[in-house]
């Protein structure tokens, strides 16, 4: 129905344009008033590592930059063609009709 | 005949009824109202054990109502009315007689109080929700949804297997806490197992809740898991072996979450990446790591099915629900969007949202038992929780690029349905007292401290830091057209692979001994017939009249017998 959505992927790359940098620097910038935030109060720690200042702004940035890189070889090696598992899979069907709704809207 | 009314029997009706109800509205109706008045009896049932029936010669225990058991039936009863409600405009008798059945069932499990009537139950929802795979009609759903209940069946079969030596050990049916050790304890583990989605038993869950169609993975999501979470706190509570099944779910199911492309596939994976949570606090099995699990699988519920709802009503008008299909739909469905954004807040443990109050249960509890390896992955499972799921979702459907699809909102019975289950994610969120309150023991515990508001808020920043990073750098793993292998792989290629090869090789055996002995044969008759034969050199001896003279000696011997005898 759509066609031209490639086409339009294309021309408007929204993860590369001025609005996803200026989210990316505000972001930052919440990051670092979460990160300066540790030293403000008084921390009621079960595990030792906790007491470490900014330890819930590192943690998660190590392990999901971790993360990030095991999930692009893991997907480089468990990728494959959307016929893989054909006909025994719905990857390749088109879902029926009858159980959609599809309405354009007016733009 | 009972001494109170058992809410499934409201549910067994209502799907007797539905079929013979010729108006689709009426049905539609007739639906909405069963988990009403199901959840009505729930809220007023007795506690203890009740309507006990004798089935040959056994007791038979379908109510067994205490906190544990009545937060699950309740939670069950709510997301039977919210994925009713989605699926209002479903005109299907089968679909709609299938969700009561599955629901019914899974809420009679759950007051289920000795193992044959659990083993009921638990097959009840197998059946009941594989018409829900079915009922999206295409070859490959018919596939799928054979494998879904070969695989469920299997489960209760091994139940049944393990209650039947559980009672031969014990003498007794009753499903109570159970230590484990014995061939029928290991038996009933593993068929909790199934359902729960431990690691490598899990495969089904993805392969098969994506399948369903609109309507039914909101259903799916709600019940099956969160019935084996059900059981797993009520017989196997306590068991540490559970908190190293909980971390290798939370492990094993973290990569496919993030490279998968179908959104409801994805969300399928994090559903199994929940569910590990829920099983570590099971496994801690303290107080406030149980419950910690219970109002998590409440919360999980919810969220789990404001995000399915939301990308099932962008299915539901683009026809497709692959990441590499969509992004920039928030022009054209905003409300979809602003309910996606609310679960995905919530699965994020955003302060004020449903996770936050019920996943911190858990992670305290991993703290104050000293089980820090398990803390430290549920610490990365939630940062992880954000990047493939509360971030993701949002930005494949509705933000990120554009895919110049312009689809308009969502129906408006889809629209309140998500927006009801939104507002309840909120409400949890806000007001964790109500759902504390029916939890199975006294919560004495305070979410909003600073420190916890700071941590997690720090936490989620940081995730969406790296994953806003990581995207604009173009190195996050990029939505592509293509599947993930996972574990089913096994059984779906290597298998068949294997016994294909296998038998091909018999064969190709069979075949060369069979034309060795064939020649052999032929060599002797040839040989045979050589010497033999009529061009033989015997055959030259041959007199001519040889043949005259033996029949004249056989009807010699013929006449002195007749004569003799």
């Amino acid at each position: 129905m759509e066609h031209d959505q490639t086409d339009a992927r294309k021309e408007a790359p929204e993860n590369q344009g001025p609005g996803a940098s200026r989210m990316i620097v505000g972001l930052a910038l919440v990051c670092a008033v979460l990160f300066l935030a540790d030293f403000a109060y008084e921390k009621h720690v079960y595990v030792p590592v906790e007491s470490m200042p900014g330890f819930y702004a590192i943690f998660p940035l190590v392990t999901c930059l971790a993360l990030v890189i095991v999930a692009r070889v893991l997907q480089a090696v468990l990728r494959r063609p959307v016929g893989y598992y054909a006909p025994k899979d719905v990857e390749t069907e088109a879902y029926p009709e009858d159980g959609l709704n599809r309405e354009r809207a007016d733009v | 005949m009972f001494d109170v009314f058992p809410p499934v029997l409201v549910y067994l009706l209502g799907a007797v009824l539905l079929p013979l109800l010729p108006n689709a509205a009426l049905r539609a109706g007739l639906s909405l109202l069963v988990p009403v008045i199901g959840g009505w009896l729930i809220w007023t049932l007795p506690e203890g054990n009740h309507a006990v029936v004798s089935l040959a010669g056994l007791d038979l225990t379908l109510i067994r109502n205490d906190k544990l058991a009545s937060v699950f039936a309740l939670i069950f009863s709510l997301a039977a009315f919210l994925s009713l409600l989605y699926a209002w405009h479903v005109r299907d008798r089968v679909q709609q007689t299938a969700t009561l059945l599955y629901a019914g069932s899974a809420i009679g499990a759950v007051f289920a109080g000795d193992l044959i009537s659990l083993f009921l139950f638990w097959e009840g929802t197998a059946i009941a929700s594989v018409f829900l795979i079915w009922a999206r009609g295409t070859e490959g759903a018919y596939h799928t949804g054979l494998r879904y209940l070969l695989i469920q069946v299997t489960s209760g079969v091994i139940l049944l297997a393990g209650a039947a030596l559980y009672w031969r050990e014990t003498g007794s049916l009753a499903f109570e806490h159970m230590t484990l050790g014995s061939a029928a304890t290991w038996l009933i583990f593993l068929a909790i197992g199934i359902k729960c989605g431990f690691p490598l038993l899990n495969n089904w869950l993805a392969d098969a809740y994506p399948v369903a169609t609109v309507t039914g993975t909101v259903i799916l999501s709600a019940f099956t898991t969160k019935l084996a979470i059900y059981a797993l706190a009520r017989g196997f509570a306590g068991t540490e072996l559970l908190i190293w099944i909980g971390v290798g779910m939370v492990l094993i199911t973290v990569v496919q979450a993030m490279i998968e492309n179908d959104l409801r596939r994805v969300l399928a994976y994090s559903l199994n990446n929940q569910l590990g949570f829920m099983v570590v606090g099971i496994g801690i099995g303290t107080e406030l790591a149980l419950n910690g699990a219970a109002s998590h699988a409440v919360a999980s519920v919810l969220y789990k099915a404001v995000l399915l709802m939301a990308v099932g009503a962008v299915l539901f008008r683009t026809g497709t629900a692959k990441a590499s299909d969509l992004g920039g739909l928030y022009r054209t469905m905003p409300l979809t969007a602003l309910f996606a954004l609310v679960g995905s807040a919530s699965i994020a443990a955003m302060p004020l949202f449903s996770g936050f109050v019920t996943k911190s249960l858990i992670l305290s509890a991993a703290q104050h038992e000293h089980h820090y390896i398990a803390w430290a992955v549920l610490l990365f499972g939630s940062a992880a929780a954000v990047m493939h799921t509360a971030i993701r979702i949002p930005y494949a459907a509705f933000f990120g690029p554009d895919s110049g699809l312009r689809p308009h909102e969502a129906p408006a019975h889809m629209l309140l349905a998500m927006g009801l289950t939104a507002a309840f994610c909120v409400a949890i969120g806000v007001y964790p007292k109500a759902l504390y309150a029916l939890l199975p023991y006294a919560v004495d515990y305070k979410s909003y401290t600073t420190y916890h508001v700071v941590q997690q808020l720090q936490l989620v920043a940081f995730a969406a830091l790296v994953f806003a990073v990581m995207m604009r750098a173009g190195l996050y793993p990029k939505s592509e057209r293509s599947i993930v292998l996972d574990t089913d792989w096994v059984y779906r290629r290597l298998l068949p692979r294997v016994v294909g090869a296998l038998s091909a090789t018999m064969g190709a055996v069979w075949a060369l001994v069979a034309s060795a002995q064939e020649r052999w044969l032929r060599g002797i008759i040839l040989r045979l017939y050589r010497t033999h034969g009529p061009a033989s050199r015997i055959a030259l001896n041959w007199p001519t009249g040889s043949m005259v003279q033996w029949v004249a000696i056989v009807l010699g011997i013929t006449l002195i017998v007749t004569f003799l005898s």
